[in-house]
């Protein structure tokens, strides 16, 4: 039988201020930095009490999109451009063929597996997403673009397997593919869909999964990745839903779209985004017991992990670890009433 | 050239020194009397910038963190809801919720706009053009708690718009969509024609007449190339978008010229108005600076 209710994490957490404000100096004493800040994060998420611990908050990279396109040629950057509020990232411009010149977390892995015993699980950004925020001056079309892409996250997914098995690591080395951008046109789900397969092609032993946020209507996702080779899907629901606590339909309107994954991929796990990594307020473990309630009503719980929305590196890391510390606490109520 | 008329409009990206500043400010390293300051700078070069390269121009909003939220912050019956992704875009903006009909705050002119950046909301620019999201666009982006519907709430935010527009002394409004139109213009967009000057910037979706009257023709109405026909007689010049903001690619100056020289040839030699397709918010800053470039080469002799 699955185990119900697994607590992960989804990726990202705020970097110490030690770490954010000499990060892009890069160098052996920021290598060291980044050591200290996976260590310290890693303590925070036992501390809470998830299960899996991801690889410690991405303390080896600034940013999801940046990450990969400075490991890759073919990318040039201009500058920032903005995200939301007063939040930026460098958004690349793609004016050649691109190519992976190194691997993009290969060392973030090799460090995490030795200083975390948990389960881990290996964020990458996903093909599509990279495509659609970089700004295309060199292929003919969004689909050739992406396809290189993936093509590059093949490539990291392999060597990220073969050494996985090198570490003498036991079961499946987790892969969450970040795809945000995957439902923003739904006019290019085949896109989304061919870049998934091609990144995972004939890759075994590895657990795949795919994270999206904010995305306006999930069944275009689940319709059209229903036929791949993923394994469960991590997504976010708490935004859109409502701070009231309470297990009916109106309170908890958000997760009505569980629905819609019991019916449409009854083979496939869920990740269930049960607090909100957009506001300070740390949702009470009764809330989001009432969430967790909720979606059961549709969905078996050895179906259904427990993670934030999103990555929680836009919260201080107090309130990151107050969220997760309540959503370990509402995992807790649900085993005490059942 | 000849017969042509350049607008800039929209949130214009901010400055790395300007980012960093409001960063500083969000962790009350930086006070609000300061980042005012730094702010008014900002927008001054920018619009310096703006009057040699255009005719027509609006506040550069660089205090803006998207569209709708300053706008939101003026009014009552309105409030701030969950994030929601800026149309096909990597960028979010906050939904705006419709409790009540809206009405103007009666202390709209001197509030501190919640979750914004210090006012100005606009600045005091005597020949900058008033940028507001165009009501189709605002009610679209919105979730309709009160049920109210599209033509109430468009009469209640014109409403609110005028009194906006003559606090702060203007005549000309920027009324800027971001979602196409099913297949007309409403016809209520038209209903501060007269009383202002509007340019109405769409993101097209036009593939046929307005169904009713407009109040008054529209200064300009900015549409795709194709629909044109369907607005000439409505719109006081005719208006289209010419410059990429999506994406950093610079555009041929030569072969837009020649694009110009065409289009006008097609409207019997009118005046054009010509734009980006979007503000330039979009594109690092450097490359709007050079976008921007662009467009004031493109002006007149």
């Amino acid at each position: 039988m699955s185990r119900e209710f697994i607590t992960q994490e989804i990726g990202s957490f705020r970097k110490p201020e030690y770490l954010s404000t000499t990060f892009r100096k890069g160098g052996t004493e920021v290598g060291i930095l980044k050591e200290r800040a996976t260590l310290e994060t890693l303590e925070l998420f036992r501390k809470s009490g998830i299960e899996n611990v991801g690889v410690g908050g991405e303390m080896f990279r600034w940013e999801m999109y940046e990450h990969l396109a400075e490991h890759m040629e073919g990318i040039k950057f201009h500058g920032f451009v903005r995200s939301f509020d007063n939040r930026y990232f460098r958004k690349g411009s793609v004016v050649s063929e691109l190519r992976r010149t190194s691997p993009f977390h290969l060392d973030e892995l090799r460090y995490v597996e030795a200083v975390a015993p948990e389960e881990i699980k290996v964020p990458i950004t996903g093909a599509y997403t990279m495509m659609d925020w970089s700004f295309n001056e060199h292929y003919k079309d969004r689909h050739d673009l992406a396809m290189d892409f993936s093509d590059a996250i093949r490539q990291e997914i392999k060597e990220l397997r073969q050494e996985w098995i090198s570490s003498g690591r036991s079961g499946p080395l987790q892969v969450q593919i970040d795809e945000p951008a995957a439902t923003t046109h739904p006019s290019e789900m085949d896109i989304l869909r061919d870049t998934i397969e091609r990144s995972i092609e004939g890759i075994q032993g590895c657990e795949f999964t795919i994270h999206v946020c904010y995305s306006t209507d999930y069944r275009i996702l689940y319709r059209s990745l229903a036929d791949t080779k993923l394994h469960g899907y991590n997504l976010e629901f708490a935004n859109r839903d409502t701070l009231r606590p309470g297990s009916d339909p109106e309170s908890r309107i958000a997760y009505q779209e569980v629905r819609d994954f019991a019916d449409m991929l009854p083979d496939r796990f869920l990740g269930l985004g049960v607090t909100d990594v957009h506001i300070d307020q740390i949702e009470s473990p009764e809330l989001i017991r009432d969430r967790i309630s909720y979606a059961i009503k549709f969905l078996d719980p050895g179906r259904i992990r427990l993670n934030p929305d999103c990555g929680l590196r836009t919260r201080s890391r107090e309130v990151g670890f107050g969220k997760l510390d309540n959503m370990v606490r509402a995992r807790d109520l649900i085993a005490e009433e059942s | 050239m000849d017969g042509i008329k350049r607008l800039v409009y929209g949130i214009y990206p901010r400055s790395d020194s300007l980012r960093i500043q409001i960063s500083r400010w969000e962790r009350k390293k930086v006070g609000t009397e300061d980042l005012r300051v730094e702010i008014r700078k900002e927008k001054e070069e920018i619009i310096e910038a703006f009057r040699t390269s255009s005719e027509f121009y609006t506040d550069p909003a660089v205090n803006w963190h998207d569209l709708f939220r300053p706008v939101v912050g003026l009014l009552d019956g309105v409030s701030f809801g969950r994030l929601e992704r800026y149309m096909e875009t990597n960028t979010f903006y906050r939904q705006p919720v419709i409790n009540a009909l809206p009405t103007l705050r009666a202390d709209f002119h001197e509030q501190a706009v919640e979750e914004n950046l210090p006012p100005p909301v606009f600045q005091e620019d005597a020949n900058s053009w008033l940028l507001l999201p165009s009501p189709y666009s605002f009610y679209r982006a919105s979730q309709d708690r009160a049920g109210i519907g599209f033509d109430k709430f468009s009469e209640a935010v014109f409403s609110a718009y005028e009194e906006i527009a003559r606090t702060n002394g203007k005549s000309s409004i920027v009324l800027r969509e971001i979602f196409p139109y099913d297949d007309s213009i409403p016809s209520s967009l038209g209903n501060l024609n007269g009383k202002f000057n509007v340019i109405l910037v769409t993101q097209g979706g036009i593939r046929k007449p307005a169904p009713g009257k407009f109040a008054g023709k529209f200064y300009s109405v900015v549409v795709q190339e194709e629909e044109l026909g369907f607005v000439g007689e409505y719109s006081g010049i005719p208006g289209i978008p010419i410059i990429d903001a999506k994406n950093t690619r610079l555009e041929n100056t030569e072969q837009l010229r020649n694009r110009i020289k065409e289009t006008r040839e097609n409207l019997g030699e009118r005046e054009l108005l010509i734009t980006t397709n979007h503000h330039l918010d979009f594109l690092p800053r450097i490359i709007a600076d050079r976008k921007l470039g662009i467009l004031k080469s493109l002006g007149g002799q």
